[in-house]
């Protein structure tokens, strides 16, 4: 896992918590921390510090890693607004995920393991996102998804009737969009 | 001071410091990152742009080889019929003028082929898909070879031609001697189109030698028009002559020397070129040849020592000559001396004779300036002092009445310079009357081969044509088939000496008819020599005939030379009975001796030579010849009645020709003499001829009939 994981990580941890909540997940879980962007490291530190979140919570795994999902958007738009400013809508912006955002990601990250989604298009205040990956980090992916429709001013419902966790194929995000202000 | 002393907001605005530069480093990483991706990609594209663009390259290649293979394969079909064509028409009845326009088509036709030849090799060797062979070969003989093919060229310039192979140097080669020649042949052959006057001498030395190898060094030197010191490197270059000048003078393409300037590069060696403008050039190339650990058939034969008190005298006006001469004499444990004029020669002769000390052999050049050969020849026999001498006459085969002199002198033997060691040495041992050749067939022998029972398989008719008539022409019984379907049911039904195998022929291809033939033949035992006549002139055309079973390789157009080099080559080792029969007439079972004074009526030795040794063969010419006679008697005595002097000319014309053919050259006179008539339209004078020639004809029939039946045995 690319060492900009664990930043944007610390970056939420620390503006939620405090720096001090930080340094006490590195040392519940033994990890040394000093994480740089460009690096890449186990992805078994990321789910330890997941676990010792989750721990000091009372919450799920998924739980945590939603919320860090969620955390994380606002935080990538302002490191690279030219991604988001072209689009008004979630919808439109995460069908550019696949051709534009994860091939850059690819340039700057060498290495890095982007997931590639499966856009079903036919609906247009919807969208169903087939996501298959080993990491198995659909959590995430809901999280993002729930992030940029902040950012778009917008709200978004999300069913799962697919997850690879409950033994499917692919784990199925359907997300139904509405302007916030509609209501 | 330590830093717990410190407060907490001096930390804290260390901390934010610290992460400000790591983000910022983090981020100038991720545009070099980025930077680097786009300068990578673009790379690869270019990679992929250039690998594309070389395989198109390299395809094209392909195309262009390809098409120029069967660019020559189309172009050699009909030069092959153009020139076998004007060949066989050559042979026929024509006049001066017809006979000179023809031969000028010939002579063209060739020149195209070799340029064709050129072409094809250069572009061979420019693709690398030219291969070398290696096989054993005696380097004298076959050098030998290729100046006698220049001779004819070199002499109608005037020009003296010599070659001198250093006693030092092996003689069996292991090495590609047919591209050796090809070297000698266009650097020789540039030599003499540059010159106009002198000489052109190849002299071949061995500068180092292992047990294994020996590094040959060969020069070529001309007395001709030189090339200017600027241009020495560049003339190796493609399509380079010396000046555009030069081109537009000797004409050429210039590819010679680009080829011969790889092919000595393919051969390890170096080639080169040195020259004084005005003075002449030489050229220069090395060739490393691995020593040949058996003799090759062609070798010469051992060093040969003559006799110590052998006295030869050598009379050459040319310098180069007399020291080659002198050294080959030397070498063979002969005294030699040499002088340059007929005058020092006769007086060599003469204080030779008086200082008991008689010389008993003279070599000497033919023409001379002032008192030639024919001079020399003359005073000697004119001498009775010095009428033990045996003279060996060296011409240059330009004048066709030289040979006829010869004769008329006596003169042991006559050779056609450049004189090669072998032909030397077997004149000399004629003269001395020395057995000094080895029991060995020697080439020339080889070609005389007996008739053969000949399949051709072709399916051109013209082709067809030109095959039958060469082989005709040579005494073999010839049938054809016209696809490889008939050639497998002809070989099915018929014994057959020896197959001429077309390659590509509708219904079945000469490979696949040689596949059929050679598996049938697993179970007879047989074997039939088959021989590939075929267009294509790739090498791996002929790897594909010898892989389908076939056991030689001809290259169409066909050549007479070739087709029966490669045809006794094989007679000789594939049918042992063949080679192994001795001609009747070498069965020393001499009894009468035949007639050979001067008029005599016919001249056994010739005849037996037309028939090529082969004295069964003889027999049906003269069969031939005496039906030919009787008829064209008839319509000689017709045309004289019916005024007809055409139809008188070319009756008269074709009984000459094989009158001449088998040595009756006095009755031939006769019949030259209507044949004279007829041209003329003086039918006046055409009965007294005519009797004239039945006058001479009556005796020779009567000798003709004897010989059939059995009462001349000619020796």
């Amino acid at each position: 896992m690319k060492g900009v994981v664990f930043n944007l990580l610390e970056e939420i941890v620390t503006l939620h918590y405090g720096l001090s909540a930080w340094d006490e997940l590195l040392e519940k879980t033994q990890l040394e921390g000093a994480y740089t962007s460009l690096g890449s490291y186990p992805d078994t530190d990321f789910w330890k510090l997941v676990a010792a979140a989750a721990a000091a919570k009372g919450k799920s795994d998924d739980e945590i890693v939603r919320w860090f999902g969620r955390g994380a958007l606002p935080l990538l738009a302002k490191r690279y607004p030219h991604f988001l400013t072209p689009h008004t809508h979630t919808r439109a912006f995460l069908l550019t995920l696949n051709d534009i955002i994860h091939p850059e990601v690819r340039k700057i990250y060498p290495g890095a393991d982007v997931p590639v989604f499966d856009f079903d298009i036919s609906t247009p205040d919807s969208l169903a996102i087939g996501y298959k990956s080993a990491r198995k980090l659909c959590a995430f992916a809901e999280g993002m998804i729930e992030g940029a429709a902040v950012h778009y001013g917008e709200r978004v419902e999300i069913t799962q009737p697919q997850c690879m966790k409950h033994g499917d194929e692919q784990c199925l995000l359907i997300c139904s969009f509405q302007s916030a202000t509609q209501r | 001071m330590t830093s717990a002393m410190e407060p907490h907001a001096a930390w804290q605005k260390r901390y934010e410091r610290e992460r400000k530069a790591r983000l910022e480093a983090e981020a100038i990483a991720e545009k070099s990152t980025r930077e680097l991706y786009e300068l990578i990609q673009n790379l690869k594209k270019a990679a992929a742009e250039l690998r594309q663009a070389k395989e198109a390259a390299q395809a094209a290649s392909v195309a262009k080889g390809n098409f120029l293979a069967n660019m020559s394969h189309e172009i050699r079909t009909p030069m092959n019929a153009i020139i076998g064509m004007t060949e066989l028409v050559l042979d026929t009845e024509l006049t001066d003028t017809q006979h000179e326009y023809l031969a000028m088509v010939r002579e063209a036709g060739n020149s195209l082929l070799s340029l064709l030849n050129d072409t094809l090799d250069f572009s061979k060797i420019e693709a690398g898909k030219l291969e070398l062979d290696s096989d054993v070969f005696g380097l004298r003989e076959r050098l030998g070879d290729a100046m006698k093919s220049m001779a004819f060229r070199a002499h109608g310039k005037g020009l003296e031609l010599a070659y001198h192979v250093h006693s030092e140097v092996p003689d069996a080669l292991l090495g590609d001697a047919s591209r050796l020649r090809q070297i000698v042949v266009n650097l020789v052959g540039n030599a003499i189109k540059f010159t106009t006057q002198g000489e052109v001498v190849l002299d071949v030395a061995c500068t180092s030698q292992t047990d294994a190898t020996a590094d040959i060094h060969f020069t070529v030197t001309d007395t001709g028009i030189g090339i200017p010191a600027n241009k020495l490197e560049s003339i190796f270059d493609s399509f380079e002559q010396a000046d555009m000048s030069t081109t537009r003078q000797f004409g050429g393409t210039g590819l010679g020397l680009a080829i011969s300037s790889r092919l000595v590069e393919l051969m390890g060696g170096r080639i080169w070129a040195e020259s004084e403008p005005g003075r002449g050039s030489g050229f220069h190339f090395t060739v490393k040849f691995s020593l040949a650990a058996e003799r090759p058939s062609e070798a010469q034969p051992p060093q040969t020592v003559f006799p110590h008190d052998v006295r030869a005298l050598i009379v050459d006006d040319n310098a180069t000559n007399r020291l080659i001469l002198n050294e080959m004499l030397s070498n063979w444990g002969m005294q030699a001396t040499s002088v340059a004029t007929v005058a020092e020669g006769l007086a060599a002769l003469r204080a030779a004779y008086d200082a008991r000390q008689p010389i008993h052999l003279v070599i000497t050049d033919c023409h001379m300036p002032g008192e030639d050969g024919f001079d020399l020849a003359e005073k000697i026999n004119r001498n009775s002092q010095l009428a033990d001498i045996q003279l060996i006459m060296l011409t240059s085969g330009s004048e066709p009445d030289d040979i006829r002199r010869c004769e008329q002198l006596g003169v042991v033997a006559h050779l056609l310079k450049p004189v090669k060691q072998s032909e030397l040495l077997d004149a000399i041992g004629l003269a001395l009357g020395l057995q000094v050749t080895e029991a060995e067939m020697p080439l020339e022998e080889a070609r005389k081969l007996g008739a053969l029972r000949i399949l051709l398989a072709e399916d051109s008719i013209v082709n067809q044509k030109l095959a039958l008539g060469l082989l005709q022409k040579h005494g073999h019984d010839v049938t054809v088939a016209n696809n490889g379907k008939q050639a497998v049911a002809a070989i099915d039904g018929e014994c057959f000496d020896l197959v001429l195998m077309d390659i590509q022929m509708p219904e079945m291809d000469g490979l696949e008819a040689t596949a059929v033939v050679r598996a049938k033949e697993m179970k007879s035992g047989r074997h039939v020599p088959i021989i590939a006549l075929t267009a294509h002139a790739m090498a791996e055309d002929r790897e594909r005939c010898l892989k389908a079973g076939m056991d030689g390789y001809v290259s169409k157009p066909i050549r007479a030379r070739e087709l029966f080099d490669t045809i006794a080559a094989l007679i000789a080792t594939e049918v042992p009975a063949q080679s192994g029969k001795t001609p009747p007439a070498m069965q020393g079972q001499a009894t009468t001796e035949p007639a050979t004074s001067a008029d005599a009526l016919i001249h056994w030795t010739v005849a037996l030579q037309t028939a090529q040794g082969n004295q069964d063969f003889l027999k049906e010419l003269v069969q031939l010849l005496l039906e030919e006679s009787a008829r064209l008697f008839v319509e000689i005595h017709a045309a004289i009645k019916e005024q007809d002097a055409k139809t008188l000319q070319r009756a008269a014309h074709t009984l000459k020709s094989s009158l001449k053919a088998l040595g009756a050259s006095s009755v031939a006179q006769a019949a030259e003499r209507l044949e004279t008539i007829g041209r003329e339209n003086r039918l006046s004078d055409a009965n007294a001829a005519a009797s004239l020639l039945h006058q001479r004809f009556d005796p020779l029939k009567i000798e003709l009939l004897a010989f059939l039946a059995g009462e001349t045995t000619i020796a």
